[in-house]
């Protein structure tokens, strides 16, 4: 099913929904949105108040906390909302001098990896260090309605932290080697 | 033999005679599903029964993707790796590289579940994989009931093999220092180039070796091997997608008949290989260079209106990694003086006559 909000938009009409162009925000605080924290129409990745790194455990199982429905109506009539239309992951492949290149896998739908060449200036200043090769980062293009009823189009890109490695991280992985090499006679 | 790519990445699929297939490396189609197994499907050849060996030359991401699949379907296959991955530190790497931390796209990942079948199979039936060093051999039959056939390593040497652990040692993280992602090495030391021969015919799969300055190393270093082969091949599947860095001279000087048949897959991410200079210089090498798909696709995913207008202002430029996966497919009667057959399935392409 398709989601109803996005099925009644009149794509070849923009200006029908008063909608307004936002070029190259990087950035979910470059928007003027200071969201409190994850809720129902915030991803967690679109998040700008939400930390960068996640926990080492964090699993896709992580279920959302489940709000009283009251705090949720409270939460969506002070918040802007998020209607979140394209997501990917995306990888570092190349860093030129000002932009870089992305591979991009597709998290919305199913499809073939894209390239994109992005300007490293719409990188949150923040973010710019992690600009490696090898970086995972994430792209997301949303709707923001805004609490005035005015609705803003905005690309999102947010870079992953990893977390630091931890002793015991590192000791399991060695006992985990140790044991194959030991099961292959790799020693 | 066919060589298949991109895709996403490249495969080798050899028919050893007398029913006896290898797979060399795996690419997807953008379904998702193995080119190798694919492939083999068509042609009603049963990888669970006819694959003789799985061998993943190296573990970057655009040799690899799929191979979980190839080795899950191959079952009686031996399963082969560079010897350089044996190496404690590469393990740790493998093992410290959680699955949830990569990208899903990532051949490290790609090699973890390869890791996780292997560590089942021997918990099923002691079934080890095969560790693939300069000079080993990795599968052979002899000559009685069926053409002779022998598949060899050319490399890693003993040094390649120190500067590969070498490498990943400085990938392990140390306590309190952030993770990363794990990508491609260069130069690739832990790369295994093979030599196959059935009957009288032989083939050079080049990997993705390169030329290097160390003379144990790299294409220096097969050629100085004790173990170097000492017949000439009539095809080879040209190292590193045709780039500069893995051509050397002496190699084709060495080991290759004359006009002989150069295949590859092109490498379509960041700077596109082969470049219009590499096929050129292929071209002077012989005259009988194929290309299994252009090596930059220009085609574009479409999609609603307001994200195209907002991909449009947000990049650059965007457009599908890999262009559509081509397959050259070169056939020869063993025993015989036929010449090879060249058969190209689009948008595979000779070079030679697109680049004159």
């Amino acid at each position: 099913m398709t989601h109803p909000r996005r099925r009644d938009l009149r794509l070849d009409a923009p200006d029908s929904i008063g909608e307004t162009i936002e070029p190259r925000i990087s950035d979910g605080a470059a928007a003027g949105l200071r969201l409190p924290g994850d809720g129902p129409d915030v991803p967690r990745h679109l998040d700008p108040a939400a930390p960068t790194d996640p926990p080492a455990d964090k699993t896709d199982a992580d279920a959302p906390t489940v709000l009283p429905l009251a705090l949720l109506e409270h939460q969506n009539a002070t918040r802007p909302r998020l209607d979140e239309l394209q997501r990917w992951e995306g990888v570092v492949e190349e860093v030129r001098e000002k932009t870089f290149l992305g591979r991009l896998i597709d998290q919305t739908a199913d499809g073939p990896d894209e390239i994109a060449e992005f300007d490293i200036e719409d990188v949150s200043p923040g973010d710019r260090e992690l600009v490696r090769e090898g970086a995972i980062f994430y792209w997301s293009i949303v709707y923001i309605d805004g609490l005035d009823g005015r609705r803003t189009r905005s690309s999102i890109l947010r870079f992953r932290r990893l977390p630091a490695w931890t002793d015991q991280e590192l000791g399991e992985a060695a006992e985990r080697a140790d044991a194959r090499l030991r099961r292959f006679n790799w020693d | 033999m066919s060589l298949i790519g991109p895709g996403y990445g490249e495969s080798i699929i050899i028919h050893l005679a007398a029913g006896d297939w290898i797979v060399v490396d795996s690419s997807v189609e953008r379904s998702g599903a193995a080119s190798a197994l694919t492939y083999l499907n068509q042609i009603a050849v049963d990888p669970a029964s006819a694959v003789r060996a799985v061998v993943a030359s190296h573990w970057d991401d655009d040799h690899v993707r799929g191979l979980s699949q190839v080795v899950a379907a191959c079952e009686l296959a031996d399963v082969v790796l560079s010897a350089a991955l044996s190496r404690r530190e590469f393990q740790i790497l493998l093992e410290a590289a959680e699955p949830r931390s990569m990208s899903s796209a990532s051949g490290l990942r790609e090699m973890y579940d390869v890791h996780s079948i292997l560590d089942a199979r021997w918990a099923e039936r002691c079934a080890e994989p095969i560790l693939a060093a300069e000079g080993d051999p990795i599968w052979e039959r002899d000559g009685s009931d069926a053409p002779r056939c022998r598949v060899q390593a050319l490399a890693p040497s003993a040094t390649a093999i120190i500067h590969a652990q070498e490498a990943f040692a400085r990938e392990i993280g140390i306590v309190g220092a952030p993770k990363r992602v794990f990508r491609r090495f260069r130069p690739n030391h832990a790369s295994v180039p093979l030599w196959v021969t059935v009957g009288d015919d032989h083939i050079l799969l080049g990997a993705d070796l390169e030329r290097l300055p160390d003379e144990s190393v790299g294409w220096r270093g097969v050629l100085n091997a004790p173990s170097r082969p000492n017949a000439r091949a009539a095809i080879l599947k040209v190292p590193h997608h045709g780039g500069e860095s893995g051509d050397h001279l002496p190699m084709w000087e060495e080991l290759l008949l004359e006009e002989p048949i150069a295949i590859l897959t092109p490498f379509a991410r960041g700077r596109p290989l082969p470049t219009l200079q590499d096929k050129q210089r292929l071209c002077r090498r012989t005259m009988c260079v194929f290309v299994s798909a252009n090596e930059r696709s220009r085609s574009r995913r479409r999609r609603s209106g307001p994200v195209e207008r907002q991909i449009r202002q947000t990049v650059r430029g965007m457009r599908v990694i890999e262009p559509p996966g081509g397959h050259i497919r070169l056939r020869r009667r063993i025993g015989t003086s036929d010449p090879w057959s060249v058969e190209l399935f689009p948008p595979a392409y000779h070079a030679c006559a697109a680049t004159h």
